[in-house]
């Protein structure tokens, strides 16, 4: 995902931005060792808050060529995957959670490299904090 | 919303809500390390 890249972008906001992923710490660390990520990075080891904000867990979430598309379109932009850690078919998402605890914006992948655009991140954070 | 705890990357468990405190927070889940 090219979030962190925006991460400039969502301080002039007012905002951060976190990683959450769902494996172990030990697959964590090499991430975030491997990709020099500059946004902190936790860990749901036991995808309690995937399931919890219903993230989607379809089983054929791959047999789309959405997919492919999508997967075609990340190597292009400088994007590949290593491997998958964890659970294969936990699907994604982005919530944005302000600090008196409410949730104004919620994305839920529908399949397989299926993010929200930046703009309507950038969207999601101007009308919340203005 | 109710919080839930994550660890970060010194096995700590920290909660959403602490992290989001201070400033609005985009938490990216991804769907997979990698």
């Amino acid at each position: 995902m090219q979030l962190h890249r925006e991460r400039e972008a969502f301080e002039k906001l007012g905002a951060q931005a976190v990683v959450i992923g769902h494996s172990s710490l030990r697959y964590a660390k090499a991430f975030v060792d491997e990709t020099k990520i500059d946004l902190p990075v936790f860990v749901d080891e036991k995808r309690v808050v995937y399931q919890a904000l219903e993230f989607k867990r379809p089983i054929l979430a791959f047999l789309t060529p959405k997919v492919f598309k999508r997967a075609a379109a990340a190597r292009k932009n400088g994007f590949t995957q290593q491997g998958v850690h964890g659970d294969a078919f936990q699907l994604g998402g982005v919530i944005l959670q302000m600090p008196d605890g409410s949730m104004p914006y919620k994305y839920s992948s529908q399949f397989a490299g299926d993010h929200p655009k930046i703009e309507d991140l950038k969207e999601a954070v101007r009308k919340a904090v203005a | 919303m109710t919080d839930f705890l994550v660890k970060n990357l010194d096995g700590k468990e920290v909660s959403l809500a602490s992290i989001s405190k201070k400033k609005p927070t985009l938490f990216i889940f991804v769907r997979h390390f990698g």
